[in-house]
């Protein structure tokens, strides 16, 4: 399938991001791997990885530990650059971004990771609002912090806003790191093993503000190692073995017993 | 059109404002948050400083000294003969201050002689027990560099006008020797002043590096959120430059301390600690100092981001 490429114009600010960039455009996929390779070394992570996600789904990416998980999410937020095949993520294709046409990639996919990722030396609301402003130079600081509330209240954490992360509980922390990377709109959201250090009922709260952000229309995708957690979620799994996609499950409609 | 300009001109004010908010205000809040772990960059950048200053001002007080020396080494005393006419001591003079290597000529009669060898320590009592005045007439020549007094006095063997016995002042040995003592005492001063600066540099580099080092996952996480290169940067160079203008302050402040507890230290034993250096001096020198911790914790702090990847 080739990229449907909209050409952006000298002058013309592109929509979701005050930049101009020489890349291609998709309208297609949100995320979309071709048949993707990357290695550490001389160890493979991912071998010829091929997937694509609509705008505004929602899928579970599992796998074991040191499947490739966390390098296919890095390919998509960029950290990484494909070794082989082709990266495209927020409709920019990875391998070619540099400058401001990254940190534009950076500010339309929003990442939360396992170990929360959150500037110790800010509270919750001013992680939250760096992440704005740094998005969006003409925001001012009052209107970042107005913003950055209206976010954290929406995850749960209106009490807390002045709470450094040190004072938060794991879950809160993860919630202001869910709240950090959903205020900018972003319109992918990458999350790496988000519920791995929370407990059964702080996870549930992460996952439901992660499919809230779904069906808002932001392209998800979760990083897991816990099958039972995304199990019966109704959401596509791809699985991950070895660094090659060996499943890509749809939700399956739900199976009646008919009595009698 | 103009609403269109007008709108791109407050668009571009508010990007500047939160420019400038984003690295400066934020650096400043950083700053002020985390006091204990500049501390250290602060100590030994104020400490650095303020040796680095003490050793200008040495510098200064050596250089007077030396200037001094030098002033007074600058002085021959060329003796005339007894029987000289005054044709032969005005042609002498004439040949003198043609000469472009000398500054002055100053005839010295035998009483002007006398006279100002009875204010020398000791030399009064001599004197009275010679009887009569043991000095000749003389011509006092003060040459414009040190190094040309042997030639300017070279130049002038066999003139009539000149006592052939023992024509001159001038000593070629205690020339040479202070030429040397000047050359040497300014190379020693210099190289301590760079060894200074050398080490002031590395070390409020390692102290600011060490802090910079300390919030590498900070860096880490600015730029994965979108934060640029200068977003990142910024702050840090803004929080050395913050640290560099806090230690020239501390640093001007006990550089002023100690240069009054130096005065009055003087005042008291008659004896002159720093010759020559006076408080505008010191005061320049403590004015300079946040300046040059300014520039020295901006520098630092640039070094110290060198290779600083997130």
């Amino acid at each position: 399938m080739r990229d449907k490429v909209i050409p952006i114009r000298r002058g013309i600010v592109a929509p979701g991001g005050a930049v101009e960039i020489a890349a291609r455009v998709t309208v297609d996929d949100a995320i979309r791997f071709e048949g993707v390779s990357f290695s550490y070394g001389r160890v493979p992570a991912l071998r010829g990885v091929t997937f694509s996600m609509r705008p505004g789904e929602m899928a579970y990416l599992l796998g074991r530990s040191a499947s490739g998980k966390s390098t296919l999410l890095h390919l998509a937020h960029a950290q990484l650059r494909p070794g082989g095949g082709r990266v495209v993520s927020a409709g920019l294709t990875v391998g070619r971004l540099r400058g401001r046409s990254l940190r534009a990639l950076r500010q339309r996919v929003g990442v939360v990771f396992q170990d929360y990722r959150l500037l110790e030396r800010l509270t919750a609301v001013e992680n939250v609002a760096y992440a704005l402003r740094v998005a969006d130079l003409a925001l001012e600081r009052g209107e970042a912090a107005r913003l950055a509330a209206e976010a954290l209240r929406e995850v749960g954490l209106g009490e807390r806003l002045n709470a450094f992360p040190v004072e938060l509980s794991g879950g809160q922390r993860q919630r202001v790191a869910i709240a950090r990377a959903l205020a900018a709109r972003p319109s992918v959201l990458l999350a790496d093993e988000p519920t791995a250090s929370l407990d059964e009922v702080n996870g549930g709260h992460v996952l439901a503000l992660l499919e809230r952000a779904a069906r808002a229309g932001t392209t998800v995708l979760v990083a897991s190692c816990d099958r039972e957690l995304v199990s019966g979620r109704g959401r596509r799994v791809l699985r991950l073995d070895g660094g090659r996609l060996d499943g890509d499950a749809m939700p399956q409609p739900e199976r009646r017993e008919v009595a009698g | 059109m103009r609403a269109a300009w007008s709108s791109r001109l407050r668009r571009l004010a508010l990007v500047a404002r939160s420019s400038v908010d984003l690295v400066v205000g934020d650096a400043a809040r950083n700053w002020a948050r985390n006091r204990r772990t500049v501390t250290p960059a602060v100590g030994s950048m104020c400490v650095l400083l303020v040796l680095g200053a003490l050793s200008v001002l040495a510098a200064v007080a050596v250089r007077n000294v030396l200037a001094a020396s030098a002033a007074d080494a600058s002085v021959v005393r060329v003796y005339l003969r007894e029987d000289a006419t005054d044709a032969q001591v005005r042609s002498l003079e004439g040949r003198l201050r043609a000469d472009r290597r000398v500054g002055s000529v100053r005839y010295v009669s035998p009483d002007d002689a006398l006279r100002e060898a009875r204010q020398r320590p000791g030399l009064a009592q001599l004197i009275s027990q010679a009887g009569g005045n043991p000095f000749p007439a003389s011509l006092d020549i003060t040459v414009r560099r040190l190094p040309d007094a042997g030639a300017v006095v070279t130049g002038l063997t066999g003139d009539p006008a000149i006592d052939p016995a023992f024509p001159s002042s001038y000593d070629a040995g205690t020339y040479q020797q202070l030429q040397g003592f000047i050359t040497v005492a300014g190379a020693i001063a210099l190289g301590v002043l760079l060894v200074l600066a050398t080490v002031a540099a590395a070390v409020t580099a390692n102290a600011i590096r060490a802090a910079i080092l300390a919030r590498r996952d900070d860096v880490a996480i600015m730029r994965l959120v979108g934060a640029s290169g200068w977003m990142v940067r910024g702050p840090f160079v803004v929080e050395g430059t913050l640290t560099g203008v806090v230690a020239g302050v501390l640093g001007a402040g006990a550089l002023v301390g100690l240069f009054a507890g130096a005065q009055a230290a003087s005042a008291r034993t008659f004896t002159e600690v720093l010759p020559g250096v006076d408080w505008p001096t010191a005061l320049t020198c403590a004015g300079l100092l946040p300046v040059t911790g300014m520039l020295l914790g901006s520098v630092a702090s640039l070094a110290g981001l060198r290779g600083l990847r997130g």
